[in-house]
């Protein structure tokens, strides 16, 4: 029963740990200037998928925005 | 944005917009664009549905994500040739937004 429980309390624990651990998806300061953007893989409007690598060796303006709504 | 680049720039830019929507919605936008330019529309549009590159990059509107609306914090960066971070504008009233003149200056700083 003890050993049970104190397992449900470190399964717990670990679960805690790991949303810890998940980076905060609003950290406005997460890129900075003199960082690497992060990569990233998604699909365009012009079919296909890009990714942060095929922009390399261009210069490149980044924008994020709020969509269509 | 993009046909305001000098020629030199155009050649050696891109300019990638990243919106939370799905795929299908997100050329709807091209026409709106389209309205206000005879130019080509050169903007790579990308759709990031599940926002999970929002994510990554920390632009998520929690305030708007806890009424069910995944956007982003408007933002914008300009990357070197290998991808690093060289200037960035992020505000949380989205209303603010960087000028063209300042993504130019950004640019023009770079080899």
């Amino acid at each position: 029963m003890n050993n049970t429980l104190s397992r449900r309390a470190s399964l717990f624990a670990m679960a805690g740990l790991a949303v810890a651990q998940q980076p905060s998806p609003s950290d406005l300061n997460r890129v900075k200037v003199g960082d690497l953007a992060p990569a990233f893989n998604l699909p365009s409007a012009a079919g296909g998928n890009l990714t942060l690598q095929q922009l390399r060796g261009k210069n490149t303006v980044l924008v994020f925005y709020r969509g269509y709504w | 944005m993009h046909q305001l680049l000098p020629a030199n720039l155009k050649e050696s830019t891109t300019i990638v917009a990243i919106a939370p929507d799905p795929l299908d919605k997100l050329g709807d936008i091209i026409p709106k664009v389209k309205a206000r330019t005879d130019d080509k529309f050169l903007i790579t549009l990308l759709a990031d549905a599940d926002h999970a590159t929002i994510d990554r990059y920390g632009l998520l509107n929690e305030q708007a994500a806890t009424r069910g609306r995944f956007l982003p914090h408007p933002t914008t960066y300009v990357l070197d040739k290998k991808g690093k971070v060289t200037w960035k504008f992020t505000e949380i009233d989205y209303k603010v937004r960087p000028t063209n003149e300042m993504i130019l200056t950004a640019l023009k700083k770079l080899p």
